[in-house]
Order: C-alpha cells, then sequence, then structure tokens
C-alpha cells in the first residue's frame, strides 16, 4: 500500500508537469496579456508598457517565462535573452545565485524563485504574493465547499437509498423528478431565484457577502479571530445566516448526479444473493437495507464523494459570485476580467494539484473500504 | 380443427400446469397489441420509435423542447418589437414596468426592452449555438474515439492522455483564452469553442463501445474480404456504436446551452449585441434585489424548460434505443 502510494505520488509529478506546460503556454500564446487593462489610459505611452512589461518578464521567450515560473531557471536578468550568448548565457539561466543547478531547494544552494519553492509569484494588478492572495480566499471557499458537501451527500445517500428501495414507486419518481430538475437548473439563475425570494421579497437573509459588514470585521483578521473568541454564537449565528443561500443553491444543482448514483448502486446491491440469504434467514427489512444492501453500495459512493472532494475548493465559481462570497471562485473571475495571469496560474496549478491528490485519495479510500482490492 | 391429434386447446381438462401456464402465457401475447409488431419484423428504428412513444418523460421532454424549438424559430417573426432597435417606450421608468398585456413577461430595467422579445430571440440562439456545438462535437469526438478504439496500441495512448490532458483544463479558462483568438463576444466564435472542447466525452464514449465491437467475428469477416480500415471503422462498426453517440449528443445539446449561459452571464461568452439566454440575464443581477423578478426569472426559466426537455429525451432515447429493452 505504502509502495502503491509513493509510485503514485511519483506520477503525479509528469501529470502536473504537463497540465501547467499546458495552461501556461495557452494563456501567454493567446493575444493580450496583463498590460490591456493600461490599453484604455490615454496617461500611458508605449514606452511604459514596454517597460511594464520588461519589469515583469513578459519580453522574454515563453519557453524562459515557463523556466522561471516553474523555478528551473533563475530571474537574474544577466542571463536573459536566449539569442545573446547561446553558450553562456543559457547556462547561466539554469545556475541559481549561490552557483547549484536552480531547481534545487533554497537550502541545499538553489534558487528561491517558481512554483517549485512554493513561490507564484506577484499578482499583476495589486503587486501581493499569488500565494498570500490564495490562503486568503481559500479558507472561505472551504467553508462553503465542506458545508455544502456534507449536506448535499447526506441528502443525496438518503434520497438515493429511498428511491432504491421503492424502485419505480411513488417516491422513487418523485425523487427523480426532483433530480432530473435540479440536473437542469443553471446555478447562477438558482442563485438569483433564491435571493430575489428570500433576500427580496421575504427579507429572511442576506443576499450576500460572508459577514455583516455593520457588525462584523473582515474575515480572515485578526479583529473577526478575536471577536470569534469574544461573542462565539453571534459570530457563527451570522456566519450561518450567510450560509443558508449559497448552500442551497450548491446542495440543490449537485446533488442530483449523487443521488442517482447512491440509487444505482443500491439497487445493484439489493439484487445480490447476500440480500436474498439475508431476507430469506428472516432479517429484518431494515437491517437488510442498512446492514446489508448500504455497507456494500457505499463502496463506490465513497470513491465518488472521494473525486467530488476539488470541488470544495474549485466547484463554486458561479454560487461565489452570484452570492459575493470572497473564495477561491471569485478570486478566479477576478484574475480572468483583470487578465492577471500570475494568480491565474497559481489558482490553475493549485486546483489541478488538488484534482490529481483528490484522485489518489479517492484510489487509496477505495482499497480500505474494500478488503478486496489490493494495490501490492 | 386438430382435435384428434390432442391439440392443447381441445384438451383444457387433462392439461398439466405446465401446459396451462404455456397456454396463458401464448394467450397473453396473442391478445397484446404488439403481438402483430413481433409477426412484422420491424427495422430497430421502428422499433426503438415504438419505445419512445411509450416512455412518457420522453414525450414530456418532447414536447417541453418542441415547444422553445418553434418559439425560437417563429417567435422573432411574429413579435411586434425590433431587436435592433433601441426601444421607445410610452412611459419612462428606469426600473422596468412588470408583466402586462402589451409586454407579458414585463421590460428589463434601464432601457426598458421587451423581455419576451429577448427571450425569444435569446431562445433561438441558445438553441443554434447548443445544435451546431453538439454537431461538431460529435464529428470530432466520432473521428477521434473512432480511431483511437480500432486501432489501440500507442496511437490510443497518445490521443487518451491529449484528451485527459485537455479535461483538465477548467471551461471558463478554455472560453476566455480561445475567444481571444476567434473574436471575442461573437456567438459563432464561442460556438466553434464549444464544438472543439466538447468532443472530450463522446471520443471517450465512442472509444469504449469500439474497444470491444473491433473483437467481433463480423469484423475479422470484413478484414478478410479485403475490406480497409477505415470503412470497417465508418461502415461496419459505427453503425452500431450510433445509438450511445445519438443518446450523448442529445444530452450534449443541454450541457452546451448550460455552459455558454453561464460564461455569457459572466460577461465572458457571446457579447449583448446578439441575445443568448445567458447574457441576457447578465444585468438582472443588479434590479433583482428591488424587486424587478421579471427580467431574470424568464429568460432562466426558458433555459430550464430547455434543458429540462432535452434531458427527459435523452433519458428516453436511451431506453428506447436499447436493443435488449422489450417492445
Amino acid at each position: 500500500m505504502i509502495g502503491f502510494i509513493i509510485r503514485r505520488l511519483i506520477g503525479i509529478i509528469p501529470t502536473l508537469f504537463f497540465s501547467s506546460l499546458l495552461i501556461y503556454s495557452i494563456l501567454l500564446a493567446a493575444p493580450g496579456g496583463p498590460e490591456v487593462r493600461f490599453a484604455q489610459n490615454p496617461k500611458v505611452t508605449t514606452a511604459q508598457i514596454a517597460a511594464f512589461r520588461a519589469r515583469w518578464g513578459l519580453d522574454q521567450p515563453i519557453p524562459i517565462q515557463y523556466c522561471r515560473w516553474i523555478g528551473v531557471c533563475n530571474t537574474m536578468t544577466g542571463a536573459k535573452q536566449l539569442g545573446d550568448d547561446p553558450v553562456g548565457g543559457l547556462a547561466k539561466l539554469f545556475i541559481s545565485e549561490q552557483g547549484l543547478p536552480n531547481f534545487l531547494p533554497s537550502g541545499l544552494g538553489g534558487g528561491d524563485n517558481g512554483a517549485l519553492h512554493g513561490d507564484f509569484g506577484y499578482s499583476s494588478t495589486n503587486g501581493q504574493p499569488v500565494a498570500s492572495v490564495i490562503s486568503g480566499r481559500i479558507a472561505a471557499t472551504a467553508i462553503l465547499g465542506g458545508v455544502a458537501l456534507v449536506v448535499w451527500i447526506l441528502l443525496a445517500l438518503v434520497s438515493g437509498v429511498v428511491a432504491a428501495v421503492n424502485r419505480y414507486g411513488k417516491a422513487d419518481t418523485i425523487i427523480t423528478i426532483f433530480n432530473y430538475v435540479g440536473f437542469s437548473f443553471p446555478t447562477f439563475w438558482l442563485g438569483l431565484m433564491l435571493i430575489l425570494l428570500f433576500a427580496g421579497n421575504l427579507n429572511w437573509l442576506p443576499s450576500g457577502g460572508m459577514w455583516d459588514v455593520r457588525e462584523v470585521p473582515i474575515f480572515g483578521t485578526d479583529e473577526y479571530t478575536q471577536l470569534l473568541r469574544e461573542r462565539p454564537v453571534f459570530v457563527l449565528m451570522d456566519l450561518a445566516r450567510h450560509l443558508v443561500l449559497p448552500v442551497v443553491t450548491l446542495v440543490f444543482v449537485n446533488i442530483a448526479g449523487d443521488s442517482r448514483f447512491v440509487r444505482a448502486a443500491m439497487i445493484d446491491a439489493l439484487g445480490q444473493d447476500y440480500v436474498r440469504t439475508a431476507r430469506a434467514k428472516g432479517v429484518a427489512e431494515r437491517r437488510v437495507i442498512v446492514g446489508h444492501a448500504l455497507r456494500n453500495a457505499l463502496l463506490p459512493v465513497v470513491t465518488n464523494v472521494a473525486l467530488e472532494l476539488p470541488l470544495l475548493f474549485t466547484g463554486a465559481i458561479v454560487t461565489e459570485t452570484i452570492f459575493s462570497w470572497p473564495g477561491m471562485g471569485r478570486a478566479y473571475i477576478e484574475a480572468v476580467s483583470e487578465y492577471d495571469y500570475t494568480v491565474l496560474m497559481g489558482i490553475l496549478v493549485i486546483t489541478a494539484l488538488i484534482v490529481v491528490l483528490a484522485n489518489l485519495l479517492a484510489d487509496i479510500v477505495y482499497a480500505i473500504v474494500d478488503p478486496r482490492i489490493s494495490y501490492g | 380443427m386438430g382435435e384428434q391429434n390432442g391439440a392443447p386447446a381441445a384438451s383444457a381438462a387433462g392439461e398439466s400446469g405446465e401446459d396451462a401456464y404455456i397456454r396463458a402465457e401464448v394467450e397473453e401475447l396473442e391478445a397484446s397489441p404488439d403481438y402483430d409488431v413481433a409477426l412484422e419484423s420491424l427495422g430497430q428504428w421502428e422499433l426503438a420509435w415504438r419505445r419512445f412513444r411509450k416512455h412518457r418523460m420522453a414525450i414530456v421532454g418532447s414536447a417541453l423542447f418542441l415547444t422553445m424549438v418553434i418559439a425560437g424559430v417563429v417567435g422573432p417573426f411574429i413579435m411586434p418589437f425590433d431587436l435592433y432597435k433601441i426601444p421607445y417606450p410610452d412611459i419612462i421608468d428606469s426600473f422596468g414596468r412588470g408583466p402586462m398585456l402589451t409586454h407579458p413577461f414585463g421590460e428589463t430595467a434601464r432601457l426598458q426592452w421587451d423581455v419576451l422579445m429577448l427571450v425569444v430571440n435569446g431562445t433561438r440562439l441558445s438553441l443554434l449555438i447548443g445544435v451546431l456545438a453538439s454537431l461538431i462535437a460529435t464529428i470530432i469526438g466520432t473521428i477521434v474515439g473512432g480511431i483511437s478504439g480500432y486501432f489501440g496500441g500507442w496511437l490510443d495512448t497518445i490521443l487518451m492522455r491529449i484528451v485527459d490532458s485537455l479535461l483538465t483544463l477548467p471551461l471558463l479558462f478554455i472560453v476566455l483564452v480561445f475567444t481571444k483568438f476567434l473574436g471575442s463576444g461573437n456567438w459563432l466564435s464561442v460556438t466553434i469553442i464549444f464544438g472543439l472542447f466538447g468532443w472530450l466525452g463522446i471520443a471517450r464514449l465512442v472509444r469504449a463501445v469500439l474497444l470491444s465491437l473491433r473483437e467481433e467475428d463480423y469484423v475479422d469477416a470484413a478484414r478478410a474480404a479485403g475490406v480497409g480500415n477505415l470503412r470497417i471503422i465508418f461502415r461496419h462498426l459505427m453503425p452500431n456504436a450510433l445509438s450511445p453517440i445519438i443518446v450523448a449528443t442529445t444530452l450534449s445539446v443541454a450541457g452546451v446551452i448550460i455552459g455558454e449561459a453561464f460564461v455569457s452571464f459572466l460577461g465572458f461568452g457571446v457579447g449583448p449585441e446578439t441575445p443568448t439566454l445567458g447574457n441576457i440575464l447578465s444585468g438582472s443581477q443588479d434590479t433583482i434585489i428591488n424587486g424587478n423578478w421579471w427580467w431574470a426569472f424568464f429568460p432562466g426559466a426558458a433555459i430550464v424548460v430547455i434543458v429540462l426537455g432535452i434531458n427527459f429525451m435523452g433519458d428516453g432515447l436511451r431506453d428506447a434505443l436499447d436493443p435488449r429493452a422489450k417492445i
């Protein structure tokens, strides 16, 4: 098992490499760029734009830019042009200031720039380090995604089991129709309708945001943490009120697939011989369903849930936009509209990493819950 | 006739339990309306159509979808309002007036567009984008999946790795970057992008079907008769993979419509000069909290009706095209 995990972890490296290379080259090959936001500004001259591009390294050949972004090349300006000095310039690119290959950890004499060293660069719109932009947002997204995930998995389990047990019955039909409707709802429209109904007409819940701006300081600041310590009930209730609508949106749209999945797995399990044996022995129906069928039906479900974990961090772009939730999805949309390539790259690569790790987790969990599986 | 031969019908008194069971089954089958059908030896499409007709959800879905198609095709021509003329309302109301006789779906805020006019025009373009992009995706997916599944080996490995890596690209990223190449805001370029990146699922599906089909005896027979590889793929194998392809194409129309609505709503897809069901919603968010619900409600409801119709239809098609299903 340990060997399997290690082999898979090593297998992640080329996947991430190709994924980041693909994203990076497509992004930089496209016309436009971070300087596009100066295009409408009459005070910005062409010379200033050229200086901006040079300072951000955007005038370099794309392979060098990528090489620097990932941290194999250094950022020293002395060795910047590919054509300058074919031997010395190229070789100097890969050597850190300490005279060793740049990709090594900085403690071992490598450089400290690039994704390999945990440095995703700086946002080209506000100059913040990308890592801090992302870490400031990831908590909010994890709260929203985590609550939504727990609710929708529980509901999917219950509705799937009920539908499977009453297959083709009334409950099954109702759940099926509900699932189809949920499946057909555009997320952004559902969010708008919920805002209209519960925030507009009924005025029960806030229409957006993560905290009440009049009462609570900004999430993530020390003041917020302090208030949370002093008046935990008040702050958590405030958070809960802001969570209701986005969570309902996410749950309603995402439950359909899982509910159908649980239903199919459960129908499969209910048709197995061991269920018939249990019934023949006179085991109570409730126990047959929960103890015998569901326990086995959970195997594929657990895997499916592990595969959905990345949604915690990435799946809520629309929901976060509609409800002004200060998470990764919003950061992504902002980076996209501002052509903030560094932030965009950081988000996309971290997303890819989470997806790959979730796939690995799914395999591991599957091996743990199903004793028949062995990965040698 | 045949009483002397001890025909079952004549010796009802002496028949065994099994005979009685068989007789009852035969009588029931003969009485059922499908009996003559079975004798006629129907083609698979006729059988599929019969199964589809009996699928209640499929019929409801087709009706919903057809209604929206008619609205989208005929609607723009019979609307009294012109999409290319800025509205000239009799009463200025920047908040937009609610549904009434002359504007059954109300008016938008600010410029006071007629929402019904926007919805029928948006329906037309959204449907067009959905169908066109799905067709492009199906053609590419069928070719790539067919080659990958039939030849296998390193060609298959390379093609599937490409599919895997393309699958990691988020939709919004793809649309954002590639509209820069093809012209942003242009509905045709959005269609092409959805077509060029929507084939991944269909390619995987066709590949999986062909991987099992290529081991069939009739493929060996065709190869022995000297039929070329491409002809085997597209003439002998593809017809057998047609049912899953049809279902996947149908469902992908719904996927494209929702995806396009999503990117256009955020302002990265089709521009406002050509209304789709997504981009006509994009201004409605700011006024919804003040009670202008009709602007956001009707275009979104149109999306739900179309997508629900397509999903029901796809489900019905899946059942109807399954040759193992009973009539």
